[in-house]
């Protein structure tokens, strides 16, 4: 299986702060990569730098075979790349079904299909019967949703999801949980940012940790989780031994 | 097919419709002098709010230097018009495409600029270009430039005996400017100005190439706004820097679209009717007590309606309109 994104040797500085350190990994098409880390760590410095955001300081971005690495954001939707935000963005003034519609004018003919097209993608995130409220009106979780429900809308190959779960119910993670696997099996790659352990684990066919702007381990959840470095930066040195 | 009809339906027409009616009757009801006046300058100020709107209500940049456009406008054409002899029917699409051209150079820098600190550089390069145009003797400089005096005539864009023809050019203006935010509203463009009000960064996600779309919505502006620089310049016939340039001007007309309701097709239109014969009437009432009057009643109203409604007047038909039919 050929990788649909591949991450090779990004660094980004912020002044003397070391925020990526050569962070290099590969997306297989159709697979869900746990993209992990404490805080502060460099997970969504690293999604500015792929998303066209941030200028990496070296490195290289490709997708689907092209170098990527100099592309704007709205170059990247183009092609099928396609990020939500750790703090959600949405267009707080419009109705839920508006925000989705400026999705699908991505790839959508005219204004018409587009609606249609939203109308779709919000049934699929289960926010159907909010479609004519307004995006502040709307909770934390259905904002989230919204969120996915717009970047869905634009017809992605890959979807970079920033913590979609946190701040969520446990309840609420569950069903985000399940939405995420139901659009891998409509051939999604989806790259999840997290911090937290417990979602990623059972949802990733891989994940790879970052720390201090490095990457520090990858491959398979369970083998990942035992790893001592891993511990270290989640819990500290004196967990280590246990 | 069934999308375009429901647009026609009766609700959606009558409002329009009556205020077509009204706008028709009003100068052959009032027609003094004074009042028609009057609401030639309410019917140009909704032409210069709406198109304000497109890129100050839509796109959701706040512009203090429409009066280039205005001022663009007003040149080009009467500098055709003196120097070639080209009608104004012709120059006023050459100020047009002119400060179509204007807004695009001027928005390229601007537009990186974020909120507050955009509406400062709109003041700036309102205020560059009112100075080069009162230093530049080429074009009338401080003096300023007279339009010939023609023989009335539709051909001459020139009226002398009845302000009539004035009024409906105006109203026909209006009404088309009003017709390209309706069909502006209702396409891909509309929405992906929305979106570049709400949340740029968001907006670049889903794939919106946001400094191309400022700049259609600024160039729009501008050529609607240069229209009524052409109109203003045959209605006065007489232009100079400070009455085509100023930043009173600018604040104007971005205050007509801000008071009726910013990002709203009508809300121009609304503020235009209520802010311009105030302001006439105070100014005819209270002249001799200094200039100051008019504005001291403006920024009260202002206040007021901002605490009121922030949506602005035709938030508040919107929400008067919706008690009534709760009612």
């Amino acid at each position: 299986m050929s990788d649909l994104l591949e991450i090779a040797g990004i660094t980004k500085h912020f002044g003397g702060v070391l925020a990526n350190d050569e962070v290099s990994f590969g997306v297989p098409e159709g697979a869900i990569i746990g993209l992990l880390g404490p805080n502060g760590a460099g997970k969504t410095t690293l999604f500015n730098c792929v998303t066209g955001y941030l200028r990496a300081d070296a490195g290289t971005v490709r997708f689907a075979g092209t170098d990527v690495t100099a592309h704007s954001t709205a170059e990247l939707a183009r092609r099928g790349l396609v990020r939500t935000f750790q703090v959600v963005r949405v267009f707080t003034d419009l109705s839920a079904l508006d925000n989705v519609l400026i999705g699908a004018l991505l790839r959508a003919p005219e204004v018409r299909v587009a609606r249609e097209r939203a109308s779709v993608a919000l049934e699929t995130v289960g926010l159907a019967a909010r479609a004519a409220v307004r995006a502040r009106d709307l909770t934390m979780a259905e904002r989230k949703r919204l969120e996915l429900a717009r970047a869905l809308a634009t017809e992605p190959r890959a979807l970079l999801l920033d913590e979609v779960m946190s701040g969520l119910t446990p309840r609420e993670v569950a069903s985000a949980v399940a939405l995420v696997r139901s659009l891998r099996e409509r051939g999604l790659t989806i790259v999840l940012v997290e911090h937290v352990l417990e979602v990623v684990m059972p949802l990733a066919d891989r994940v790879v940790v970052l720390d201090h702007g490095r990457k520090i381990a990858e491959g398979e959840p369970a083998a990942v989780s035992r790893d001592r470095a891993v511990i270290e930066a989640y819990l500290g040195p004196r967990f280590a031994h246990a | 097919m069934a999308e375009r009809l429901r647009s026609l339906r009766p609700r959606r027409v009558a409002g329009p419709a009556f205020a077509l009616a009204i706008a028709i009757a009003y100068p052959f009801v009032f027609s003094s002098p004074v009042a028609v006046n009057i609401g030639v300058l309410v019917l140009l100020f909704a032409l210069l709010g709406t198109a304000w709107n497109l890129l100050g209500g839509y796109a959701g940049q706040i512009s203090f230097g429409h009066a280039v456009f205005f001022g663009t406008g007003a040149y080009a054409s009467t500098l055709l018009l003196t120097k070639l002899g080209i009608t104004p029917w012709v120059g006023m699409f050459a100020g047009a495409a002119l400060a179509a051209l204007v807004a695009v150079v001027a928005g390229l820098p601007t537009f990186r600029l974020a909120g507050h600190y955009f509406a400062i550089a709109t003041i700036v390069v309102a205020e560059i270009a009112r100075t080069v145009v009162r230093n530049t003797d080429a074009i009338g400089g401080a003096r300023g430039l007279f339009l010939p005096i023609l023989p009335t005539a539709a051909i001459n864009y020139e009226f002398h005996e009845t302000r009539m023809p004035y009024y409906f050019i105006a109203l026909a203006l209006l009404m088309s400017s009003l017709v390209v935010t309706v069909l502006v509203e209702r396409r891909r463009v509309g929405y992906y100005l929305l979106a570049i009000r709400e949340d740029a960064t968001a907006a670049r996600s889903v794939g919106v190439r946001v400094l191309r779309y400022k700049l259609a919505a600024a160039a729009l502006s501008a050529a609607l706004t240069a229209l009524g620089g052409t109109f203003y310049a045959q209605y006065v016939l007489f232009i100079d820097a400070d009455s085509v340039f100023p930043l009173s001007l600018s604040i104007l007309i971005a205050l007509v679209a801000i008071l009726g309701g910013a990002g709203r097709t009508y809300g121009p239109l609304l503020g235009a009717c209520l802010l311009i014969p105030l302001a006439e009437i105070t100014r005819i009432q209270l002249g001799g007590t200094g200039r100051g009057t008019d504005l001291v009643i403006y920024g009260a109203l202002i206040v007021l309606i901002s605490v009121a409604q922030p949506g602005g007047l035709a938030a508040l038909v919107e929400t008067l309109r919706r008690r009534l039919r709760a009612a």
